[in-house]
């Protein structure tokens, strides 16, 4: 099938309506709810880039720590030396490209198990480093606080990204342009080269292609989407604490791309959105809102083995098959 | 068709007998919000925050609920889990604020989670009380934030110049205490209060919390032979194995704990001969004739029967704080978040089961927002707790002068 | 430095007591992840489980402290195989679907516990009481039964692997789990038995550190990681290797504690970890 050919068609008419809604949704949606999907948007890119590596069979746990890093050069080259956002933010990404080019080399050699507490002792070193080390820059474990506010200049009047709104259209614009770039890696060159990774390491080797560049460039990638996703997560927030790239915020985003699906583009996308919402609910049981959500993740896991993605596939060719 | 009619009648009725009783009644909800780690080991502390904010206001609606202006309002509170991370404590300051329209937060714990909901609650208006530690949170920045229960500011001084009184030979001082916000406040304060009497500090250790070894730690401490070893802000728990662990490696000197929120537990995990001569800063024996009001057991006994636990310090400092609140609604007929604050300060001393209260401290924070209490310091003695003393703030002694505890 | 030569006796018994108090766990968790291929993080929690039946019988009605081992190691074995059952026996090979799981079973337990039990720790009487002096090194009679009781552990396992059928069936599947079906294994009845072994001997350590300690909900949290760190260090299946993570570990630990703050300490030990790892990407013992 020419590549060009989904562009076409219904396809292509999904994906314009699909992008449409999302502009649109605010007008339904309260002030709490924007800052909410605006935080899924968020979490969707940082799924989409840990997946990214993962269908080349790695699982780098070290995401998160890019996350910090992009997010604390962000705030500290905005707030303390006043740069403007809007060059920071793409160079939080550049810089966590650089950093995880050369923290690919030595990682990349680790293999399975290795590989995955190889990362996590790098993730864990990270959180340790900003919440104890050059306190007077990072502010530690008390939280960065405040943090620059975006400010954007659109004919003649000065735009403050301030609002739950701001925060959202922010968001979402990003998560549909990192979005739209991750898919066309995927279904490129690079992609058909981390998809082989996973099946036949040595195999390929033997056919000539030299895989480690491919594995350290798509380390890199995933790193630069995690700085960038780290740098606009900071200024929506507001304030930033070592323990939010913590391990527990990785094992929910592993969480979500398994309940979601592995193995389909959507399938992260899908478990953001639905686990996040489902998490929205629970929260009003208060002290039973993490015993909820552990019930439903073992659930969800044992008659959701494809995920959410899986379902949705088996239910539509349920439907075409029975024409 | 008659029947029909009937029924219809029967609806209009019963439709127009609600309205019409709202109309002569007018019963509304105040929400009160509740943002606490209500899971995770900070549980102890949200769950102590949350279940004050519970107790006060099921009294409040036995008594009839608030009546101001006519109407009549029924309190609720809601209680969500911000699992102590900054992240998750500003998104349901969001929820609470922006979606259920809530202009009180009442109750909170945890110096992080405290910096990340004043992000959202000083720009809309909302009164936020808390027991978190930090100086940034009260002050001229954020005039609605109050804070319930003793910090290093107003008890670090009381309680090291006491036990030096006690021991002029004290010399050194080491400091345990864990690895964040109040972690840091409570060493540093205890370091500050000891420069102030030239008392040297020769270790400041900070551990991350969970951590159950600390015979390394101990190890290099011990070496530099400490008169004193503080445990700042340990929670309960660990501060028990420090001082079990400390004993077993033959610390045999001069203990003291700035800011214990339960010993009962430290003296059981500890053991009698671990503990012997701890002095204590914000932990005394309630039941006790000496140093307290009557009152004060009678609430610590009605939350031993209704929740099956004991009462962390900071939980019922937040509860005296609420009534405070909620009979300042009361008093001053208004639920204009500025109007309750001034009038809070303005009407100062309030007798609560601790003693007299009053909000003071403006010198450190720049607001008088601190809510103080008589202070009273306590010892553990062969495995009981004795209260030995209690010290008035100078804020506090201003207003009530030489007031003591009924014999 | 004249000083650490004083403490220096002291440093070596702190770095082999720290060490036993993770072998206990880790010994369970590299049997559940050779034999059965998953990645079970909730592991702590049946050691947390341990010390709450050590809670409740030894503490509340005093029963036998070595009765209350053994019942512990029953209990929780138990249990752990009816988890097997239920929840891990479907995702056997899955590593990231198993991992997660456990992540929810965490919750579960934890958050059951605490529902049960309160909030509060709670504290289980000593059972070895005394200290030992030995020059300026001192520590407590408790510490040391452990260490004992945690080599004997260590011995038998070894035993129970090496010399019993079932322990052979279990390292055969540990090599090679289709070449030990055709060879007659009975990979169901074997992973089930080593998930309860391991479960069991994470109950015991529960029970010997509860009285050490105290007993929590949350008192799994903070092992877990270092748990997986020692047995993947180590070498994947391999019981002295097991023993040498814990004690790299814990020497780390003793050692850097001496000079350094806690903080300091544990950024030097990830950052140890990960360098050899790199430089030894087999691990320490390197078992493929």
């Amino acid at each position: 099938m020419n590549k060009k050919s989904w562009l076409r068609g219904p396809v292509y008419v999904g994906y314009v309506g699909m992008i449409a809604l999302i502009f649109v949704l605010p007008v339904v949606l309260s002030g709490y709810w924007e800052h909410v999907f605006a935080l899924i948007f968020i979490k969707i890119i940082l799924c989409l880039a840990l997946r990214q590596m993962l269908i080349s069979g790695l699982l780098n746990l070290s995401i998160v720590s890019f996350m910090a890093i992009g997010a604390y050069f962000s705030v500290v080259m905005t707030t303390t030396l006043g740069i403007s956002f809007w060059i920071i933010m793409p160079l939080s990404g550049v810089v966590c490209f650089i950093i995880g080019l050369c923290l690919s080399f030595p990682v990349l050699r680790l293999k399975g198990a290795y590989f995955f507490i190889g990362t996590v002792c790098f993730a864990v070193a990270i959180i340790i480093f900003f919440s104890n080390f050059f306190i007077e820059t990072f502010a530690g474990i008390p939280g960065f606080t405040p943090i620059a506010v975006p400010k954007i200049k659109l004919l003649g009047i000065e735009i403050k990204f301030h609002s739950n709104i701001s925060h959202y259209y922010l968001a979402c614009i990003y998560m549909i342009v990192s979005a739209m770039i991750i898919k066309r890696l995927e279904f490129s060159r690079y992609g058909l080269y981390w998809k082989a990774i996973s099946q036949a390491d040595r195999l390929i080797e033997t056919v000539g292609v030299s895989l480690f560049k491919y594995k350290m460039l798509n380390f890199a990638i995933s790193c630069f989407f995690a700085g960038i996703s780290g740098s606009i997560y900071a200024h929506i927030i507001g304030i930033i604490t070592p323990q939010d790239f913590g391990l527990e915020f990785l094992f929910i985003l592993v969480a979500l791309i398994v309940v979601g699906g592995i193995e389909s583009f959507w399938g992260p996308i899908l478990g953001v959105v639905v686990l996040s919402v489902i998490a929205e609910f629970l929260r009003d049981f208060g002290q039973y809102e993490l015993i909820g959500y552990g019930i439903i993740l073992v659930f969800a896991i044992i008659f959701l083995p494809k995920g959410l993605a899986g379902l949705s596939e088996k239910i539509y060719a349920s439907i075409t098959r029975s024409y | 068709m008659k029947k029909k009619n009937l029924l219809i009648a029967f609806f209009v009725l019963a439709v127009g007998a609600i309205f019409a009783g709202d109309a002569f009644s007018e019963t509304k909800t105040l929400l009160i919000g509740v943002n606490a780690p209500l899971t995770g080991p900070a549980s102890t502390w949200g769950l102590g925050q949350m279940r004050s904010v519970e107790m006060r206001i099921d009294e409040f609606n036995a008594k009839g609920g608030l009546v101001i202006n006519g109407t009549t309002y029924k309190l609720k509170y809601l209680a969500y889990d911000n699992k102590a991370t900054a992240v998750e404590a500003a998104s349901i300051a969001k929820k609470l604020i922006y979606d259920k329209k809530v202009k009180y937060l009442l109750g909170a714990a945890v110096g992080a989670t405290c910096r990340a909901i004043q992000t959202v609650t000083a720009p809309n208006d909302v009164m936020f009380t808390f027991c978190c530690w930090g100086k940034m949170l009260l002050g001229k920045d954020v005039p609605l934030n109050f804070r319930s229960g003793h910090t290093p500011f107003e008890l670090a001084d009381a309680l090291v110049s006491g036990i030096k009184k006690i021991h002029p030979n004290i010399k050194t001082v080491a400091t345990f205490s864990p690895n964040d916000t109040s972690g840091w406040d409570g060493a540093k304060g205890v370091i500050r209060a000891a420069k102030k009497l030239g008392i040297k500090c020769v270790a400041e250790e900070y551990y991350g919390r969970g951590t159950t070894d600390f015979h390394a730690v101990l190890t290099r401490v011990l070496a530099k032979k400490p008169d004193l070893i503080d445990l700042a802000a340990s929670p309960m728990s660990t501060g028990g194995i420090i001082l079990k662990q400390a004993y077993e490696m033959g610390y045999r000197g001069h203990k003291g704990w700035l800011a214990c929120g339960m010993i009962k537990g430290v003296i059981e995990i500890a053991g009698q001969e671990a503990t012997e001569g701890l002095y204590l800063g914000t932990s005394w024996d309630y039941y006790s004739p000496k140093f307290t009001l009557p009152l004060i057991g009678q609430v610590m006994t009605k939350y031993k029967e209704r929740y099956g636990e004991e009462w962390d310090y900071f939980g019922f400092c937040n509860y005296a704080l609420a009534k405070i609140i909620f009979d300042t609604m009361q008093r001053e007929q208004t639920l204009d978040v500025h109007e309750v604050a001034k009038a809070m300060v303005a009407h100062q001393p309030y007798l609560t089961f601790l003693g007299p209260v009053v909000f003071g401290n403006a010198e450190i924070y720049g607001l008088p927002r601190a809510m103080l209490h008589p202070l009273v310091v306590a010892q553990v003695r062969k495995g009981k707790i004795i209260n030995m003393s209690f010290g008035l703030h100078p804020d506090l002694k201003k207003v009530i002068g030489d007031w003591k505890f009924p014999e | 430095m004249g000083g650490f030569s004083d403490i220096f006796y002291m440093c070596i018994v702190n770095a082999v007591m720290f060490a036993m108090f993770y072998i206990l766990i880790a010994l369970g968790l590299t049997l559940v992840y050779s034999i059965l291929d998953i990645v079970n993080f909730a592991h702590a929690e049946f050691y947390m489980i341990g010390g709450f039946i050590s809670y409740i019988l030894f503490a509340q009605l005093h029963v036998n402290y070595f009765l209350t081992i053994a019942a512990a190691f029953l209990v929780v074995g138990a249990f752990g195989v009816l988890i097997e059952k239920l929840i891990f026996k479907r995702f056997r090979g899955m590593v990231l679907q198993s991992f997660i799981v456990s992540l929810g079973l965490i919750w579960i337990f934890r958050e059951s516990m605490r529902f049960i039990f309160g909030q509060w720790p709670k504290e289980v009487p000593v059972v070895f009481k005394g200290i030992i002096t030995i020059g300026k090194t001192s520590f407590s009679v408790e510490r040391l039964v452990i260490t004992i009781i945690g080599l004997l552990l260590i011995v038998g396992l070894y035993f129970f692997i090496t010399k019993t059928k079932q322990g052979r069936a279990m390292r055969s599947i540990a090599q090679n789990p289709e070449a030990a079906a055709l060879q007659g294994v009975d990979i169901n009845y074997i992973s089930s038995l080593a998930f309860g072994i391991g479960c069991g001997l994470a109950a015991i350590a529960g029970v010997l550190v509860g009285s050490v300690l105290c007993v929590s909900y949350s008192m799994g949290a903070p092992l877990i990681l270092k748990a997986f760190i020692i047995i993947i260090l180590g070498g994947l299946g391999s019981i002295p290797g097991c023993l040498l993570g814990s004690l790299v570990l814990g020497f780390v630990d003793s050692f850097g504690g001496a000079f350094f703050t806690a903080p300091k300490v544990e950024f030097i030990t990830y950052i140890l970890i990960f360098i050899l790892l790199v430089l030894r990407p087999r691990g320490l013992l390197g078992h493929e």
